[in-house]
């Protein structure tokens, strides 16, 4: 059995299908009619994808649970669970994510925030956003890099940001 | 009170956010587990080293990992795994480590948040019991290996001038206590440069892109071009590993791509997908020019993506990440160490290590660059291990065994159950400002 299946208009990029009439998306799609996206859909867009492109799992609602396992194997060895502190108790069943410990610690916070890298002093390059070649041409809408014709009709199609006034 | 136990073996563990690296100091190298919990398609769950031994389907797994964003969040998961690496896996012909007899040398990612932190020096004392413990970011103990000089040796010289010579000249550069490492981990890529034996926390500089951001942009483009491959973490990662490389002439090697179809592209070249069947799990692989297909082979051709993946560690803002590539953010560390002097001497001392450099063509792309972003007239040394994801344990293992040096850095049992946690936060922790003047 094969383990991946060929999909025909492979858009992943999670675009929400607009819930308009056929004619109208039809004629929104037109670039006669194409209306350019605010800077700030566009940053919104852009700060989703990198998110996604940081997932682990790409259904990010995966829940794995800890296997119980019986007859000593991986916890036998340990310190009996009564004799836990409560301090340790409390942080094994904690649920806390990065955002909770970052909001709490409002220091420690700043001080990761202060070790990222700043921006390039060079100018960002083109690139085509479907085939990867030098891209260009801006697309109107969504501000997204493409090459040809070709791949601004597959943009078009697949990806680009489905907006309406 | 009982007198304390002395340690009688030291136990080294490099925590990476994908793989932990964990061995005795006195064994040759260390063993390396998955960091993750993982489910199959079959909804088995598997802990740690688990996946190795008794997952047989790759396909559709899916990952629960004690990290986000290389903080150490969850310890829920990670003391089950903890608890396999550390204690064995429970068989009786296992050699299980016996915490209260042994000292501790944990690494950590660099810039961690520091609850974090604490909370792991929390569970290493009052759950596992360690004798002696010392925390500090991996990028110490990679600092801690002896860098010595066959680690800097290139195999070719493109430099006219030949490295022994340029070596000799700079002798005094040579020093063993900074070291700049560039850790281009599973989260991020991250620099840290240690002045004199200490972590100098002002000039850490952290890209947000690591082998996790390379696959999912890797599986996002094969899944847009070829596949539907969203849920294949594994499967695109080995793809990943076998087939991309860092380009050093990137416009070129896009004509290249531009110019020839798929069939004669000299940079292309055909994947056969793993797949299951009766017969059990047949792992991917590049698929040589004299091998015969199978007839329900599944080829995934790769052409520019093999190079535009690995490029956005040089360029981040091909997928818009506002933030500068690795031989930039390497300057931006330097720029933040006032003292001249000082900077030649990190860049005569520079080490990689981490998965992402393991790209063919990383080390001379990086190279080149450094070179163009530095001054003329700088010495740059730049050391490349033969195996960047245990270097750091390694180093962690040099230590173990310089007794009366760990002893000056770590933290006893006894002490920690006198002042609590924040003893570990003063001896291993970032001081509130740095006071050091440079």
């Amino acid at each position: 059995m094969p383990l991946v299946e060929i999909i025909a208009s492979g858009s992943t990029a999670g675009v929400k299908k607009a819930g308009v009439g056929r004619k109208r998306a039809v004629a929104a799609n037109h670039p006669a009619n194409a209306k350019p996206a605010d800077s700030a859909v566009v940053k919104r867009a852009i700060a989703r994808r990198i998110a996604d492109l940081e997932r682990e799992n790409y259904n990010d609602a995966v829940k794995i649970d800890i296997p119980k396992r019986q007859g000593g194997s991986s916890s036998g060895a340990g310190p009996s669970v009564s004799g836990r502190t409560p301090g340790v108790r409390k942080l094994l069943q904690s649920k806390k994510v990065l955002q909770n410990l970052v909001d709490e610690d409002e220091a420690g916070a700043s001080e990761v925030a202060a070790v990222m890298a700043g921006a390039s002093l060079y100018p960002a390059r083109k690139i085509c956003s479907v085939c990867g070649y030098w891209g260009p041409i801006t697309c109107v809408r969504c501000r997204a890099r493409y090459c040809s014709m070709a791949c601004e009709d597959t943009h078009r199609e697949t990806r680009c940001l489905k907006v309406y006034a | 009170m009982a007198p304390q136990p002395q340690p009688t073996s030291v136990f080294v563990l490099d925590n990476g956010a994908s793989e932990i690296k964990a061995g005795l100091a006195s064994s040759p190298s260390p063993t390396i587990y998955p960091n993750a919990i993982t489910r199959s398609r079959d909804r088995r769950v598997f802990i740690a080293d688990e996946l190795y031994t008794q997952c047989k389907d790759f396909s559709g797994l899916v990952y629960r990992r004690p990290y986000e964003k290389g903080h150490l969040t969850n310890w829920e998961s990670e003391k089950v795994i903890w608890d396999r690496v550390i204690y064995g896996d429970g068989s009786s012909s296992s050699d299980g480590v016996r915490p209260e007899e042994t000292a501790f040398i944990l690494g950590e990612p660099s810039a961690q948040l520091p609850v974090c932190s604490a909370n792991t020096d929390q569970i290493v004392f009052e759950e596992y019991g360690f004798a002696t413990y010392f925390r500090c970011p991996s990028a110490f103990l990679v600092h801690e290996n002896d860098h010595n000089e066959a680690l800097y040796q290139t195999e070719e010289e493109t430099d006219a001038q030949p490295l022994a010579e340029s070596t000799k000249k700079n002798t005094k550069l040579l020093k063993s206590d900074t070291t700049l490492v560039i850790d281009s981990g599973y989260s991020a890529t991250v620099v840290t440069p240690i002045i004199e034996n200490k972590v100098y926390h002002a000039g850490i500089k952290r890209l947000n892109i690591g082998g996790k951001l390379l696959r999912n942009y890797l599986k996002e483009t094969i899944s847009y071009r070829h596949y539907n491959m969203m849920d294949e973490s594994y499967i695109v990662n080995e793809i990943k590993e076998h087939c991309c490389y860092v380009s050093t002439k990137f416009a070129a090697d896009l004509e290249i791509c531009k110019k020839f179809s798929l069939a004669k592209n000299p940079l292309a070249i055909e994947y056969v997908l793993p797949r299951a069947s009766a017969s059990g799990f047949r792992a991917g692989h590049v698929r040589t020019k004299s091998e015969a297909s199978e007839p329900d082979d599944q080829i995934l051709v790769l052409a520019n993506e093999r190079f535009s993946i690995p490029e956005v560690l040089f360029h981040p803002s091909d997928i818009d990440i506002a933030q500068a590539g690795v031989p930039e953010i390497i300057a931006q560390s330097l720029n933040t160490i006032p003292d001249r002097d000082v900077r030649n001497l990190l860049l005569a001392n520079t080490v990689f290590v981490g998965g992402s450099t393991k790209f063919e063509g990383f080390k001379e792309r990086v190279s080149s660059e450094l070179q163009a972003l530095t001054p003329d007239d700088a010495f740059l040394r730049l050391g490349f291990p033969d195996d960047p994801i245990t270097y750091a344990w390694q180093g962690g293992a040099r230590l173990g065994q310089q007794k009366a040096r760990l002893r000056s850095l770590q933290v006893t049992k006894k002490e920690y159950m006198e002042y609590g946690s924040n003893i570990c936060l003063q001896k291993f922790g970032r001081p509130a400002k740095d006071d050091r003047e440079l």
